[in-house]
């Protein structure tokens, strides 16, 4: 999406780093809460009514979770039912909501994620860092559309030639195996060229088309505070929740679920921002 | 030398620092975080190795072209339920080139197919786990390459091991924690699952051997590269250097 468009790529990527290490291994439910708020709202931003399947799994994944973490676990000590000699506690209970929750914001990040930091911007992050990792996605990500196209090109030959349309394994294992060898030879062709050129050489330069400006440092920096914030309240364990054997009474530190709830809905600020700049400052004719 | 002295801190200091900091922090869910951690650990080091290594052009290639093949294979043979033929491709890349291409195979392999099939926190532990399969089958190369009941023996084995794993993993997931009932009962109810990768494993590295090792060889004989080359290439290749 093009909100990010005007940072750095590692920006977004910093930002969802932070907001999904802290997402990941909480247990407080506030926490989550802001986590899943976050999210949603950002998806629905993001992807409007595409996002409405997703969010219907999560909700799926929310229910489930809860309502069979109790059959697992029964320690708690407020006893809700028994099911033959064990009993289905509310804690067991509101504990299985709390990890639906947190797998449920993570699967919506993710989807964040993906709409939002492309495979060109992993590779324009890496490619400086990590040279031979960059050079070998980008070399995979190019054979692979070649290799499909071979393997349809045989394919349609062999259905030219009277073969059925049936599936079968047999058949994609020839034409999967032909085109291996097909590709096998034009391959070490590449790496004979690229030795012939000077591949792994010392000296080589590395170019980038966009500078690294003082907005990214500062939205870098804004991300890696609150997320620093964050971690001292649950290090000082401020944050720390429990539900067994009993709901615990604290966990809720204003500051720090305020500085993970400004975390969460900051992207926000660029989406409304753009939004009221395209609706209401026209270009000058 | 450098690059040695970095990845011994990375494995015997970082891993030890990542558990302590996990059961110091996260008390709850500390077996979550240190397990991630130390996947994420691990991958990081065997990736600054290969950064730092000087390797030739012809092993980034061979690398790219069958992580590029496993995931047409995914795609591919998507229309068999549940049979997918990229262990396979993995442990017979590595018995033919060796296990370091082996396990940066599998590792892509599992970067690069999520990248169609959706990312998720699941890759680091995918990356690892068809990593090792390359590892391994790299390991035992000498053995497996001469012996065909015993490469689908390790084929089969292996699939077994990648299910262990991943369901590790989804228990890690759902409950931040191993609690061990759970995790017996993912593995009984995912043993269908385990059945399946053990079967097309078996089944792939049964379709793929005697092919994919003709090609291999022949590579190997014509351009001297990989584990396996002849003596006379060898000499004719050093004849041309």
């Amino acid at each position: 999406m093009c909100y990010f468009r005007t940072f750095d790529p590692i920006v977004p990527m910093t930002y969802f780093l932070c907001v999904m290490s802290i997402c990941v291994f909480t247990a407080n439910p506030y926490l989550q809460a802001c986590a899943l708020l976050g999210g949603v709202v950002l998806l629905l931003c993001i992807k409007k009514a595409k996002a409405l399947k997703l969010l219907a799994l999560s909700l799926a994944v929310i229910a489930v979770m809860g309502a069979t973490n109790p059959l697992f676990v029964h320690r708690g000590l407020t006893d809700l039912f028994y099911i033959g000699k064990d009993p289905y506690t509310l804690e067991a209970l509101l504990y299985g909501l709390s990890l639906g929750c947190s797998i449920a914001s993570l699967l919506i990040w993710f989807s964040v994620f993906n709409a939002i930091v492309t495979q060109d911007d992993i590779l324009a992050v890496f490619g400086k860092r990590l040279p031979k990792t960059a050079l070998v996605i980008s070399m995979i990500l190019g054979f692979i559309p070649k290799l499909r196209r071979k393997y349809t090109e045989l394919l349609h030959a062999q259905y030219a030639s009277g073969a059925s349309r049936r599936k079968s394994l047999h058949r994609s294992a020839v034409l999967f195996i032909a085109c291996l060898a097909y590709e096998a030879e034009r391959v070490m062709d590449i790496s004979m060229s690229m030795k012939a050129r000077g591949y792994g050489l010392k000296d080589r330069t590395h170019a980038q088309r966009r500078r690294f400006r003082k907005s990214d440092a500062a939205a870098i920096a804004f991300s890696l505070a609150l997320c620093i914030v964050c971690f001292v309240f649950i290090g000082k364990g401020r944050l720390d929740y429990w539900y067994y054997p009993r709901l615990s009474p604290n966990g809720f530190d204003p500051f720090g679920v305020g500085s993970y709830l400004l975390l969460c809905i900051s992207p926000l600020f660029f989406i409304v921002k753009e939004k009221t700049l395209w609706r209401y400052c026209p270009a000058k004719t | 030398m450098k690059v040695r002295i970095v990845s011994l801190c990375i494995f015997l200091l970082c891993i030890p620092a990542l558990c302590v900091a996990g059961i110091v922090f996260f008390r709850e869910r500390s077996v979550s975080f240190v397990c991630t951690g130390v996947v994420l650990v691990m991958l990081a080091g065997y990736f600054y190795v290969y950064e730092k290594k000087s390797s030739p052009a012809w092993e980034l290639v061979i690398i790219a072209l069958m992580s590029a093949m496993s995931v047409l294979g995914r795609i591919v043979f998507a229309f068999l339920p549940s049979l997918k033929p990229c262990s396979a491709i993995i442990i017979l890349t590595a018995v033919y080139f060796g296990r370091e291409t082996g396990f940066m195979v599998g590792a892509f392999t599992a970067l690069v197919s999520n990248f169609y099939f959706g990312q998720g926190s699941w890759t680091p532990f995918q990356m690892l786990a068809w990593g090792l399969t390359g590892y391994f089958a790299g390991m035992l190369g000498r053995w497996l390459s001469n012996n065909r009941i015993l490469l689908l023996l390790y084929s089969a084995v292996i699939g077994v091991f990648f299910s262990l794993l991943m369901d590790i993993y989804s228990c890690l997931w759902m409950d931040g924690k191993v609690v061990l009932s759970r995790y017996l009962v993912l593995i009984s109810s995912a043993a269908w699952v385990t059945v399946s990768y053990a079967v097309s494993n078996v089944v792939f590295t049964a379709l793929f051997m005697e092919p994919f090792g003709r090609i291999f060889k022949r590579l190997c004989t014509k351009y001297a590269i990989g584990l396996y080359i002849p003596e006379a290439s060898k000499q004719k290749q050093e004849a041309r250097n």
